[in-house]
């Protein structure tokens, strides 16, 4: 039997040094150690393609001393390169790792791509190549699934460079912009989950929000980027195509629809709006109807939409049936009828009718169209009876753009706001 | 500290603690649910699709008779060991190879379970440590939890049970609204089967519970203990099945199949409002916990099976030893992460119900013939 090791030595004042050395060790410093001054923080990622098909990989980086101190006074002042509040690092490279290696060469700090709110892929880049940026972004250890993925009709580039007048801190435009999906869904916000969920699973196919630069008002008036300071800041902008005193805006609105990993189309912003009504995303938005009466040149009345509630049901083995029931309260009466009941009952009338429409119209976009499953009306038929569907879903391709869809809508107008009729 | 029961068989094994049953019923509990999390759902989203969350449920059926098997061996050996009694009913030199099996099945479980929590660390957290400086960590704080023994181990799950079970609550009540539950429709899509089969392997993780053979004696009444083990196996299933609709439910199965660490990517995901993310340093900490409690645990299986397979009077010197070779099995049982969660996802759940379920019934059986046929021999003379 072996004689018991004695431990006591240990107790006492040996342990303590034995604590103390090796609780020292680690202060020297150590792996994987990420101080907050040597790293720099990746707000939005944007992805372009080369010529040579190679990737262009341009992160937005915060400027950590220009953030806090208010970076739109400083862009205000002068619109220099120095005096924005970020800075984009861009490298090439035949795999995103590549490039994204690459930038260290020239980049003093290590970029930190936790933090990234939006990620900007270039519509090249989602026709031809998206496979290989889709395996980044989920292998890569640091991206996460909560961040927004759109797709850019422009150069992810200048996307980047676009700088809100209203934001102090830059590259949260986009992630401000989505916040208000619910206001107007014409703003469709996917995140990396929500494409690699659709994207993974059968009979759905995934869909990006769209992201463009645009001029908010042609021309004659420019009073949305009125203020000195806000022209001043679009001075800096990298964009070629912007002319020089015309202002450019980033906006969120439309949808781009795939097929798998490629990009077959775009959908309007009222497509994507009722693309969001459909998937149960944002039920909100403003719908504009005819009057039947009214005194004014202009019969419209507008209705906020304040909530959408969606059933897709199958119908038979081969068919689908959408309802979908919304709610909302007048906004606006251009022709200034005198509101009555029997009114009412009409615009509501009217109100379901468009919305039936629009469905209607966006899945024969989808259907004819595009051709892509993006509903997953596929799987409604899948869980309606999955005996049947597994003989169905051989000739799902063929048979998709042809699948009879029946859509009913009701509109229920709760109020006539803060008056009942208008001011006469 | 119970030198009175030990007496009888001359072995005095000091230290050894008691437990009672609620402790029972949290070690049973973290057996079952402290690693199972990470690579479990996305292995059975690979075999059952939507399904995947029904195997977590299915897999305690094969766990109720090892309770009963476990427990009843206790009833019959009351006070003894693991390794004196299967030396006292297979003789002497089956009855050690036999507890070597059980020390070898030990080492190697409490290997993987330090492989994985540091392979988590370094993939998803810290690419350029090497594994061994997460690896030595784990062992030494399994080790530390070892040498203080079972007692100190089911207290310190009574102080982390509470936070896990509210970090489990927030993490449902902060997801709920991202769960399409129409995901996981239809349900039974798959054959009964593929079912059995993919049940085995949480039920070899449930299996692991085995390890209270080795602590049969520290039962705070032997014999009892079943209820409380089997609810134990029961409500970690039942959490695992829950946390397993969320991730099928936010991630979808396709996509949960293809994950590494499907535990850290659900928690990667809590996003209440638009202030309150990153919330996974806070699951990771208080999961590693959980982690080095169960490896603390196997740990002190091993240990304590050890010194009583060497008849020691004492099992702490043994601590040391066996943290080094539980530290080499980590580092050089598999050579990568896949190789892992393949291994122990198709060959494991075989070999582990084998020793889990198969000997222990074997065993069981054994001493009720013995047992009976001693009862006869003493009627007849």
């Amino acid at each position: 039997m072996a004689r018991p090791i004695n431990w006591t030595f240990l107790q006492g004042g040996m342990l303590w040094c034995l604590c103390v050395v090796l609780l020292a060790l680690p202060n020297a410093g150590c792996w994987s150690r990420k101080e907050v001054d040597h790293l720099g923080l990746v707000v939005q990622v944007g992805i372009d393609r080369e010529d040579n098909g190679d990737f262009r990989f341009e992160l937005k980086t915060v400027k950590p001393g220009l953030v806090a101190g208010g970076g739109s006074g400083g862009g205000g002042g002068g619109g220099g390169a120095a005096g924005k509040p970020f800075w984009i690092a861009q490298a090439t490279g035949k795999t995103l790792s590549e490039a994204f290696t690459r930038l260290q060469t020239y980049t003093p700090r290590r970029p930190f791509l936790a933090h990234c709110q939006a990620i900007i892929i270039s519509e090249e880049v989602a026709q031809n190549q998206l496979g290989p940026v889709l395996d980044f972004l989920s292998r890569q250890r640091e991206f996460r699934r909560t961040a927004y993925v759109f797709i850019s009709r422009k150069k992810a580039l200048d996307i980047l460079g676009a700088e809100s007048p209203l934001e102090a801190t830059p590259g949260v435009d986009v992630s401000e912009l989505i916040m208000w999906m619910n206001w107007d869904p014409k703003i469709m916000a996917v995140s990396l989950n929500d494409f690699f969920r659709a994207l993974s699973l059968p009979w759905i196919e995934p869909f990006m929000g769209l992201v463009d630069l645009v001029t908010p008002a042609p021309q004659k008036t420019n009073t949305s980027g009125g203020g000195g300071g806000a022209s001043g800041g679009g001075s800096g902008k990298q964009e070629a195509s912007a002319k020089s005193g015309e202002e450019q805006d980033l906006q969120v609105a439309g949808a781009a629809v795939f097929k798998g990993t490629r990009m077959v189309g775009y959908l309007t912003p009222v497509e994507a709006q009722t693309l969001n009504w459909l998937i149960g995303r944002a039920g909100g938005g403003v719908i504009t109807v005819p009057m039947p009466e009214g005194a004014g040149q202009v019969q419209e009345a507008s209705i906020r939409v304040n909530a959408t509630r969606v059933s897709i049901k199958a119908r038979g083995t081969t068919g689908v049936v959408i309802h979908i029931d919304q709610e909302g309260g007048l906004l606006e009466d251009s022709g200034g009828a005198a509101m009555s009941v029997k009114l009412l009952e009409s615009i509501e009338k009217r109100a379901a009718t468009l919305t039936q429409n629009r469905v209607a119209a966006l899945v024969n976009t989808l259907q004819k169209k595009h051709g892509v499953d993006t509903l997953g009306l596929g799987r409604v038929l899948y869980r309606k009876d999955h005996q049947a569907w597994a003989r169905l879903s051989k000739d799902w391709d063929q048979l998709y753009p042809d699948l009879p869809v029946k859509v009913e809508s009701t509109f229920r107008l709760r109020n006539t706001g803060m008056t009942i009729h208008s001011p006469r | 500290m119970r030198m009175d029961l030990k007496k009888t068989k001359g072995v005095a094994i000091i230290l050894l603690g008691r437990i009672s049953g609620r402790q029972l019923f949290l070690l049973t509990w973290l057996l079952a649910f402290a690693t199972s999390i990470i690579y479990l759902p996305a292995a059975l989203a690979v075999r059952l699709q939507q399904d995947a969350w029904i195997a977590f449920l299915l897999g305690v059926l094969p766990i109720i008779p090892m309770w009963l098997v476990i427990i009843g061996l206790g009833k019959v050996f009351p006070g003894l060991s693991a390794m004196e009694w299967s030396r006292e009913l297979l003789g002497n030199t089956r009855g050690t190879l036999l507890g070597l099996v059980f020390m070898a099945f030990f080492t190697f479980l409490a290997g993987v379970v330090v492989r994985i929590s540091g392979e988590l660390f370094s993939i998803a957290f810290m690419p350029e440590t090497p594994l061994w400086v997460f690896i030595i960590t784990a062992v030494v704080a399994g080790g530390y939890a070892a040498w203080h023994g079972l007692e100190s181990i089911a207290r310190g799950t009574e102080i982390l049970f509470p936070f896990i079970i509210l970090l489990a609550i927030f993490q449902v009540l902060a997801q709920v609204r991202n769960v399409d539950l129409k995901l996981i429709e239809p349900f039974f899509i798959s054959s009964p089967a593929r079912f059995a089969a993919a049940s085995l392997i949480p039920a070899a993780n449930y299996g692991e519970i085995v390890v209270f053979i080795l602590f049969l004696p520290s039962l705070y009444r032997p014999g009892s203990g079943t209820r409380e083990g089997l609810s134990g196996t029961i409500f970690s299933a039942v959490m695992l099945a829950i946390i397993g609709v969320f991730m099928l439910g936010i991630f979808g199965p396709a996509e949960l199949a293809r994950m590494n660490f499907s535990g850290l990517e659900l928690a990667q995901n809590v996003r209440v409002g638009r202030f309150f993310e990153r919330l996974e340093s806070l699951v990771l900490g208080i999961w590693m916990m959980a982690i080095f409690l169960k490896i603390g645990l196997l740990y002190h299986g091993v240990v304590i099976g050890l010194a009583e397979w060497l008849r020691l009077k004492n099992y702490r010197n043994l601590v040391i030893p066996v943290g080094i070779v539980l530290a080499f099995t980590a580092f050089f049982a598999v050579p990568n992460y896949l190789n892992l969660t393949r291994f122990m996802t198709t060959t494991w759940p075989f070999l582990a119900l084998g020793v889990e379920l198969g000997l222990p019934v074997l065993l069981l059986l054994l001493a009720v013939v013995k047992k009976g046929r001693k009862k006869k021999d003493g009627q007849t003379h």
